[in-house]
């Protein structure tokens, strides 16, 4: 008898002791658990159970980033459990309703929350697309387009200088003709003077003068002919050129003609490295969120420690813990802009693909930060399907940098945006989804490396780039957790690639038709002068035509006043002039 | 005078029960409670039985070290067995019957390795007490002589 007292009394001992470890236990439980889940420090304060309520307590409970070690994800002042008492004797942890208290998102820690282990971030091991810097070529050609010599008019130019060789020729051609002739009219005149008044002295002369005065007038009339085609020839050539001119300057404007900027890609190649971190951001913690959820119901499921737990046939397997409700209440700052967080999670359960309904979480942000955010996680069934979907009708966006700042890129000014997010992840991998962002103003600023900081580019590329006033983003999400595929759908290439298209080019058609009115200006001005100096020419052999005129019926008077004819012996036809030429 | 008391409940509480059946008994529970895993109420019952008993404590313990070191080894076995006996289809109504009961999930004997680990620390019960017991006698017999013949007359 006194050894069964002695022998229970240490049994009880060791019991007691069982019990006031008992929170020791959880504690550890709780630490180690968590940060399996989150690959991070987990610390709690202080942990109070009371077995009569069922209730247990946790204070100041931190829970480090694992991707910022300075950082904690969440902090939380209280966290009360309401356990179910029936379910804790069927070894199930079922809390009818738990609440968090001051709970504080992205707190800064006085420790490193980072654990020695090896766990490593997901962030190396998502494969995203990149983008290589295509849109610097159509740079490459403006550059070019704006800078280079747009050179002289082909056709009209080689016009120009055909009727610069010829018409001067053609002219002397003409001023001699002219010339011989009045030399011809002045000897046949000083001729027949000479012959003195008794035309049958010199008949010879007299019949030599009348012979030829058909001649001269013939030459007359042809020389006079000849100016008159050469003038209508001109002005038909000058009129040629005009429309060489206008079709030099068509031509030359088509050659001129910038390529289209492809907007898709400038919005890529601007874009691409922000959008991938969003996606790969996003990504990631769904992957790290989703990689502790167990997999598919078995039948057997793993114990705790060893072996296999089996469920017997007929049983409904319930998850060993179950978190029916637990509101959320707190606040957090994203980029020093604070907001007040409330919220619920509904049905967490330690295996969700036997629980009777799927987990829910709905989160609502206040203040600076305005968020909703509500998640279903189902995995129910042979093909899971859990959906995600954020809200965010107000969110601040910091100043960014787009593009490669070695080429190309653009200071993009901070704003009120609104973002959505709605992802679904069907069959535990399979990813779909959309990420859309729009901010209604912004304002970008051209950065330029030394190659395009040649004016009037930085001038031109401003003033495209202030055209820009709004951003629209949307990011289709398609494949799978492990290489998710992302496809980018933007206003912003397009729009800024229309606007710098149009400013270049206005710019390129301004340069160049101010280059070509000059050639214009030169070519018409020297065919002018041409033309002005073919038409004196032209008028100086009429004034000397008509001194020929003069002279031709000076020798026509001197005729008929010596054979008393008058005119008759000059007339076409007269028997008498017949009579002198023989 | 307080010293001495609790050296001599030390003294009862380990090392009284020195006999071949109380040390063979210790050794025997031992073995099944080793052979168990332990986060469940079915060595806290065997553990219980080894305290109320008339049992060597010290031997008992050490034993409970011993074969908990060795049974990680044999845990193959014990899935296999446990498998096998959890899966007996004409034991299903009884077993879904026990496990709605409340404070019967606390036994783990839904677990396989338990439930092998159980059947084997039950079938080695007899035979390693008797086996202990024996060596036990005839160890002490030949200390016995050692003794009398170590004595002069």
């Amino acid at each position: 008898m006194k050894l069964l007292k002695s022998r229970l009394t240490l049994l009880g001992l060791a019991l007691g002791l069982l019990v006031l470890a008992t929170n020791a236990f959880i504690h550890r439980s709780i630490v180690r658990s968590g940060q399996a889940v989150t690959g991070a420090k987990i610390e709690v304060g202080r942990i109070r159970t009371s077995w009569r309520s069922a209730r247990i307590e946790l204070d100041h409970v931190q829970a480090a980033d694992p991707q910022r070690s300075m950082r904690n994800l969440f902090e939380a002042d209280r966290i009360v459990l309401d356990l179910d008492p029936g379910a804790i004797l069927h070894r199930r942890f079922v809390v009818n309703r738990g609440q968090v208290h001051g709970i504080r998102v992205g707190t800064r820690r006085s420790t490193p929350g980072a654990l020695d282990s090896d766990h490593e971030t997901l962030a190396k091991e998502t494969a995203v697309p990149s983008f290589g810097d295509e849109g610097m070529r159509w740079f490459d050609e403006v550059t070019h387009a704006l800078q280079q010599d747009i050179g002289t008019p082909a056709t009209s130019r080689e016009f120009a200088d055909k009727m610069q060789t010829k018409w001067p020729t053609q002219c002397s051609a003409l001023v001699a003709e002219a010339v011989a002739l009045q030399k011809r009219l002045a000897s046949t005149e000083r001729s027949i003077t000479q012959a003195g008044d008794n035309p049958l002295r010199n008949l010879t002369s007299y019949q030599s003068a009348v012979g030829s005065l058909d001649t001269f007038t013939k030459e007359l009339f042809e020389i006079r002919g000849k100016i008159d085609r050469q003038q209508q020839q001109l002005l038909m050539e000058h009129e040629q050129l005009q429309a060489a001119v206008k079709s030099d300057e068509v031509l030359m404007q088509l050659q001129h003609e910038l390529p289209a900027l492809d907007g898709e890609s400038l919005g890529k190649y601007l874009l691409a490295d922000e959008i991938s971190t969003d996606v790969r951001s996003v990504v990631e913690w769904l992957r790290w969120g989703r990689q502790f959820i167990p997999a598919l119901y078995t039948h057997s499921v793993p114990g705790a420690g060893r072996g296999q737990n089996v469920i017997f046939g007929g049983c409904k397997p319930q998850p060993n813990i179950l978190l029916k409700t637990m509101v959320l209440s707190g606040c957090g700052d994203v980029e020093g802009d604070r907001f007040t967080l409330e919220g619920t999670v509904t049905n967490l359960s330690s295996n969700p693909a036997i629980n009777e309904h799927p987990t829910e979480l709905v989160v609502q942000t206040t203040g600076s930060v305005q968020t909703a955010i509500h998640a279903v996680m189902d995995s129910r069934g042979e093909h899971s399907k859990d959906r995600i979907y954020i809200k965010c009708p107000r969110w601040i966006q910091p100043e960014r940098q787009w593009g490669n700042p070695e080429h190309l890129s653009f200071i993009a000014s901070g704003g009120e945006s609104q973002l959505s997010i709605l992802l679904d992840v069907t069959d535990h991998s399979q990813l779909s989804g959309e990420i859309s962002m729009r901010q209604m103003a912004i304002r970008l600023t051209p950065r330029l490396n030394d190659r395009l900081t040649v004016q009037p580019i930085p001038t031109l590329l401003a003033e495209a780039a202030q055209k820009v006033e709004r951003l629209d983003v949307s990011v289709k999400i398609s494949g799978s957790l492990e290489f998710p595929k992302w496809e980018l759908r933007s206003n912003f290439g397009t729009q800024l690639a229309k606007h710098l298209h149009e400013t270049f080019q206005k710019a390129v058609v301004e340069q160049h038709a101010q280059a070509m009115a000059q050639q214009r200006q030169a070519t018409t001005s020297a065919v002018e002068q041409l033309v002005q100096s073919v038409t004196n020419e032209h008028q100086q052999i009429a004034k000397q035509l008509e001194g020929g005129d003069d002279r031709l019926q000076s020798i026509h008077a001197h005729i008929a006043e010596r054979v008393r004819q008058n005119d008759g012996v000059v007339q076409p036809n007269s028997p008498l002039r017949e009579v002198y030429r023989r | 005078m307080r010293n001495t008391t609790a050296r001599g409940i030390l003294r009862e509480m380990f090392l009284s029960e020195s006999t071949p059946r109380g040390i063979a008994l210790a050794i025997a529970l031992g073995v099944a409670i080793g052979v168990i895993p332990k986060a469940n109420l079915v060595a806290l019952l065997f553990l219980t039985i080894l305290f109320v008993t008339r049992t060597n404590l010290v031997a008992g313990l050490v034993a409970i070290v011993a074969a908990t070191l060795c049974a990680g080894n044999f845990d193959v076995i014990f899935h296999g067995i446990g498998g096998s006996v959890l899966t007996i289809s004409w034991l299903q109504g009884v077993y879904r019957w026990l496990f709605t009961l409340p404070i019967v999930p606390w036994t783990g004997l839904d677990n396989t390795v338990v439930v092998g680990g159980l059947v084997v620390g039950l079938l080695q019960l007899v035979p390693t007490y008797l086996l202990v017991r024996r060596l036990c006698k005839r160890q002490l017999a030949a200390w016995q002589m050692t003794y009398e013949d170590a004595v002069p007359e």
